[in-house]
């Protein structure tokens, strides 16, 4: 992938990320029932492994670090991701430099290792299994 | 390569890439070196048909991207539920079109 393509896809993607969070915060606050997206669920009725990753990231917002775990730990990579990845991105543009499209390479690499990916599913499973059991 | 050689490979494989792609790709394997055709037929190009199956089923989990070697994308749509469902549904009309470009790509890499 082209690295303005890359850069532009992030950042749109944490833009649109940002809003999510935004609206969901908004909708906790005014009392409102949050929106119920995930396909998975509507069709299926069980959570999906990453259900409950907004509420997550939002009580993460608010210091609130034992809920968001509660809730889902892939708020904590999620919340992370939306923090620094455009500011390393704005960066790298200004700069004219490409530090963030070398680690992105380099990332893949590092996921695609067969040892990196089966304990990635060996977790990700095993969060699933909790998020089912608490019924996010 | 010899031009035979070249019309068979493409007929074995025609399914893998984009029909646009076909002249650029007759010509650089007309220019190839005999001793890499081997190579050709061992490379493990991804079926565009299997990738929409795993997108139809497990496309919500980001396994198409996986599959493919989006890794990068693939951990982006597991982490927002498939982007919200939307980014789904728009994978299954555009899978096969990213799995041919993966394969055009990999293709470039062994012509190099």
């Amino acid at each position: 992938m082209p690295k303005k393509k890359l850069y532009l896809l992030i950042l749109g993607f944490a833009l649109a990320g940002y809003s999510w969070v935004i609206l969901n915060h908004y909708l906790l606050k005014t009392n409102k029932p949050t929106l119920n997206v995930c396909l998975f669920r509507q069709v299926t009725g069980i959570p999906c492994p990453s259900c409950g990753t907004t509420h997550a990231v939002l009580s993460i917002t608010k210091g609130d670090f034992r809920q968001a775990l509660d809730e889902n730990i892939l708020g904590f990579p999620a919340a992370l991701m939306l923090v620094i990845f455009p500011v390393w991105i704005l960066i790298d543009l200004f700069r004219k430099k490409e530090s963030f499209y070398r680690f992105y390479f380099w990332a893949e690499y590092f996921l695609r290792k067969k040892w990196v990916a089966y304990f990635a599913l060996v977790f990700l499973l095993a969060n699933w299994g909790w998020n089912i059991y608490k019924n996010v | 390569m010899e031009a035979q050689k070249v019309d068979m490979f493409l007929i074995m494989n025609n399914k893998f890439f984009e029909p646009h792609q076909m002249p650029y790709i007759r010509e650089r394997l007309l220019l190839l070196d005999e001793s890499k055709y081997m190579m050709l037929h061992t490379a493990g190009f991804k079926d565009p048909t299997i990738s929409l199956v795993v997108s139809l089923l497990g496309g919500h989990f980001g396994i198409d991207r996986f599959l493919i070697g989006d890794t990068g994308l693939g951990v982006a749509k597991l982490l927002t539920c498939g982007g919200l469902g939307i980014w789904t549904i728009i994978d299954w009309f555009l899978i096969m079109g990213r799995t041919k470009e993966v394969n055009f790509e990999k293709l470039q890499q062994l012509l190099m």
